[in-house]
């Protein structure tokens, strides 16, 4: 039976919502092509997570656990995964489009002399072609891509664009172990030390956010983005640059690092739209933008927007609701 | 300290969009052309880098059709000390796997450098792929989405984005990067009157894909029919006249028209 692979990506002791996207996905594929879906997972005493990954529908799972592989260092990933591969032969292999995956795809890809299928939204079996849909000019324009089924294919599944797999427990899987293949030379890319925020609120089931970028000018003054939320009875986003500069916790991040919501009422206040955070919120059903120019990217997604000082607008808007 | 830095035209972001006119050879007029956004974090990146070490050199290196001339001129107004242009008006050649496959073949060419810069993804194609796939072609250590850069003799110490906070990895020299478009060259510089002057008497090279040594850069997958999603039915309504009171009203007496009850969660 032939092989579909997926890339289990775990961050902080979790498998990734990207990774349960990428099981969605892929479960129709597996159907088209009557293959197997099997995974393989890397790092450090992650046994439990290798069950866990087994629990979504995957039916096999490479465990590669290896105190090498304590800190996330994607050449060793690159060299083990290559040699996995070679062994098991799979027609496709997926990894969501994270960070990680994106920075890993295209390098297996390479050591295959092979193209791939970048960040895609859609993904089909057409006759022995596998099509694939990809966005260009930050969503302005979309292209199909095609490549032949006979080769080994590399894809990467844009996160938004299904549901992620459910857990069920009741679902049963081997665990197949493998051992890290990492070469002298490969000693050139050294891991040395991680910072992950922890998360401990959850903002992805409001119906209401009120979300505040770097326009909002400072950690007191953010306090007016926490103010109106808890007012009109919705919860806290934020733009990675409102992150970044240490105003408002991880937790509250919107966009391709952060959260995808897709809320009733989002209100972007002070935030531009680059396109990593359009990406997690241009799915809300209303989006209201206030902001001081007129010509922001988060307008071309706005359904409504006042063009003025937050700090006067919404508390305005705040005592009217 | 020897930086190759590799830079992209684009169709510029306010020039209009056609499905059937998506590359810079496809138009005629060079104000629809730009330097593809995020390469500038990597020219600045390139030059805070020479300029920290006190030595060195950057050279923008561009596979481009004539139009891309405006790009390569641009690296240099930036800083650039000088550039190199691989023709592409003929050959069009667009799929990301060709182009890294070209560019590596253009870094062995070139064969004294020490560091390769690119942006973290292109405007147009967005495949955030050159820098991972370069790298592998060349054999080098590679990490994308750096923020910070430290050179360390021989080797780099960078700090990247990941979701939720940031990875550092010491690489050793040559090596590839992606520089992010956040963090350290978050604001890359303006081009200066005398640095325009400088980049206008600058020779620019144009060497031929034929004189790479590609090899075979048949990509097998492949970019097919390119669509244009609907427009919006409704454009953004934008409230800009008035005291913010006045403007507030407006707003909710249109969300109020339309059934949108924002007054719903408290
Ligand atoms: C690898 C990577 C991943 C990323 N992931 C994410 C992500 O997940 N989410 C994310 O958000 N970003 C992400 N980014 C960053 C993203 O590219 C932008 O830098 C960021 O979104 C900008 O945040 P901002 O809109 O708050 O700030 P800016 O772009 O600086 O915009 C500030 C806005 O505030 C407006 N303004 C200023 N003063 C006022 C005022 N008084 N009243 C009203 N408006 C005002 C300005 O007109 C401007 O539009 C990522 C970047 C990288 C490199």
């Amino acid at each position: 039976m032939s092989k579909i692979l997926i890339i289990v990506e775990t961050a902080k002791g979790n498998i990734v919502g990207i990774t349960k996207e990428c099981i969605s996905t892929a479960r129709q594929l597996a159907v088209d092509l009557s293959a197997e879906l099997e995974g393989v997972l890397l790092g450090h005493e992650v046994a439990d997570l290798a069950v866990e990954a087994t629990k979504y529908g995957l039916k096999k799972i490479y465990k590669i656990d290896d105190p090498q592989l304590a800190g996330v260092n994607i050449l060793y990933h690159t060299r083990t995964l290559e040699a996995l591969i070679k062994e098991l032969d799979p027609k496709i292999v997926i990894a969501g489009a994270s960070l990680y995956g994106q920075e890993l795809m295209p390098r297996l890809a390479a050591r295959f002399n092979s193209a791939m299928f970048p960040s895609v939204k859609k993904l089909k079996i057409d006759g022995d072609e596998l099509e694939a849909t990809h966005a260009l000019f930050e969503e302005k324009l979309f292209a199909e891509m095609e490549g032949g089924l006979a080769n080994l294919n590399f894809i990467t599944v844009a996160s938004g664009n299904t549901a992620e797999a459910e857990r069920d427990d009741s679902l049963t899987g081997e665990i197949a172990e493998f051992s890290p293949v990492i070469e002298d030379s490969d000693r050139r890319e050294v891991f040395v030390e991680e910072k992950i925020a922890k998360v401990s609120v959850d903002i992805t089931k409001a119906k209401l956010l009120v979300s505040g970028g770097r326009g909002v000018g400072s950690k007191e003054k953010f306090a007016i983005i926490f103010e109106s939320a808890k007012q009109m009875g919705g919860e806290v986003g934020a733009s990675r640059a409102a992150v970044d500069a240490g105003w408002v916790p991880y937790d509250h991040e919107i966009g391709q690092t952060g959260k995808s919501v897709t809320p009733d009422f989002y209100i972007a206040c002070g935030i531009s739209g680059a396109i990593q955070h359009l990406v997690g919120m241009r799915n809300s059903k209303t989006i209201i933008a206030i902001n001081t120019d007129e010509e922001a990217p988060i307008l071309e997604v706005a359904h409504y927007a006042i063009i003025g000082d937050l700090h006067e607008v919404l508390p305005e808007l705040t005592k009217r609701i | 300290m020897n930086i190759l830095v590799f830079v992209k035209a684009t169709i510029d972001r306010n020039a209009p969009l056609d499905p059937d006119e998506i590359f810079p050879g496809d138009r005629d007029d060079k104000a629809d052309i730009m330097t593809n956004n995020y390469d500038k974090h990597a020219i600045e990146a390139a030059l805070r880098i020479v300029e920290e070490k006190g030595e060195g050199k950057v050279t923008a290196v561009c596979l481009g059709s004539d139009m891309a001339d405006k790009v390569v001129k641009e690296a240099i107004a930036m800083g650039c000390h000088g550039a190199i242009r691989i023709e592409n008006s003929e050959t069009e050649i667009t799929n990301f796997f060709s182009v890294a496959k070209i560019l590596a073949a253009a870094a062995k060419k070139i064969g004294e450098y020490d560091l390769l810069l690119f942006g973290m993804q292109s405007y147009d194609f967005g495949t955030a792929t050159m820098a991972p796939m370069v790298s592998e072609f060349l054999n080098l250590p590679v990490a994308c989405w750096v923020e910070k850069v430290l050179v360390e003799g021989n080797k780099l110490r960078v700090e990247k984005v990941i979701e939720g906070g940031t990875r550092s990895m010491e690489l050793q020299l040559p090596a590839v990067l992606s520089i992010a478009s956040t963090g350290d060259y978050e604001e890359p510089r303006y081009t200066s009157v005398r640095r325009i002057m400088t980049a206008s008497k600058t020779e620019v090279p144009v060497w031929e894909i034929d004189e790479l040594n590609v090899g075979n850069y048949e990509p097998n997958v492949k970019f097919d029919d390119i669509e244009k999603p609907p427009a919006r039915a409704e454009k953004c309504a934008i409230f800009s006249d008035g005291d913010p009171a006045e403007m507030v009203s407006e707003l909710v007496s249109t969300l109020k028209d339309k059934g949108l009850n924002l007054g719903a969660f408290k």
